[in-house]
């Protein structure tokens, strides 16, 4: 199997447990934070959205979300309540919506734009290929952080299938 | 980059973040609970130790790991883990070596895997779509696991009021 098969295995896995994560959390159990320091699973799901981002951009696909910037670490100063915030359904609506693009996309990303450099933090993933093997740890790992959340509010352990 | 390539930059990532996700939190806090059902930091930190034994079997490598029967989850059982001996509940820090131990080794039987070894069918059918069942899509799941059991840890440690997990 080719490198970029294999991620888009990943990729298609994430689409479907991205789903399974959030089944049966309505809107007021995925504003619940349990702790101080520890974000709600909208944010999560929110964040989740926003790591496509990644990948739309890798696989040209336009992404106007216009409530993004709430979910996303990168910039220095997050938005206030001046922009609005969307609701659970909102966010898994996007994520559904922009599922299919954005693997037909980078199922035709060729192997000269995959190797192409691009600048990233960590010397490991400084291709665009190497960003996309980071972006799938990134949202297995924002996956398991939703997925021990449900727990604590009394939902069932994620399922896999 | 090969297939390989991908994965082994998944397992050094791995390999850091396992080590900075459970920094500064001391032994009788990863055994709290900090809500019910959730797992402790130690069942986590143990499960992820577990889990790395599918890649040193990948990589053909042998390693000892004596708490199979602490950390392993009734899905993911082996025969293996559930015939082993009781055993006494570990220290995070003696957890922390064994993994630090164990990952020079796995990582060099990773690595000399040939990339055609990657397409070799495993024995038992992979039960999780959409991963086919070669030795590379066993790699490319636990990697998956790997990643979504260190969010985990990550979460919980915000919980035990500790700075967020560093990636380097």
């Amino acid at each position: 199997m080719s490198a970029k098969n294999q991620l888009l295995v990943q990729f298609d896995l994430h689409n479907t447990l991205f789903k399974n994560v959030l089944v049966d959390i309505n809107e007021d159990e995925s504003l619940v934070r349990l702790a101080p320091g520890i974000n709600n699973i909208k944010w999560l799901a929110g964040h989740l959205v926003w790591g496509q981002g990644g990948l739309a951009r890798m696989g040209g696909v336009p992404m106007n979300i216009e409530w993004l910037a709430h979910y996303d670490t990168q910039i220095p100063n997050p938005p206030g309540p001046e922009l609005r915030t969307p609701s659970l359904d909102e966010i898994k609506a996007e994520w559904t919506k922009l599922n299919d693009p954005i693997r037909k996309g980078l199922e035709n990303l060729p192997d000269e734009v995959l190797n192409a450099p691009i600048e990233f933090p960590l010397p490991a993933f400084r291709t665009v290929e190497g960003l996309w093997t980071f972006i799938n740890h990134h949202q297995a790992y924002t996956i398991g952080q939703i997925g021990i959340l449900r727990r604590a509010i009394g939902k069932e352990a994620m399922k896999y299938l | 980059m090969s297939a390989k390539s991908v994965l082994l930059a998944q397992y050094d990532l791995h390999n850091v973040l396992y080590n900075t996700v459970i920094a500064d939190i001391g032994d009788e806090e990863s055994n709290k609970s900090i809500a019910d059902p959730m797992n402790s930091v130690k069942f986590l930190a143990g499960h992820l130790a577990w889990a790395q034994l599918n890649l040193a079997n990948i990589g053909g490598v042998q390693v000892d790991f004596q708490w199979r029967d602490r950390f392993h989850t009734k899905q993911g059982a082996t025969p293996a883990d559930l015939s082993a001996p009781q055993s006494e509940l570990p220290t995070l820090a003696q957890i922390k070596d064994k993994w630090n131990e164990m990952g020079s080794m796995i990582r060099a039987g990773l690595e000399n895997l040939p990339e055609e070894a990657l397409s070799t069918e495993i024995p038992v059918k992979h039960p999780i779509a959409p991963f086919d069942h070669t030795l590379g899509g066993l790699w490319a799941f636990i990697n998956h696991h790997q990643a979504y059991t260190i969010g985990q840890i990550g979460i919980l440690r915000r919980g035990l009021g500790k700075d967020a997990m560093k990636y380097s």
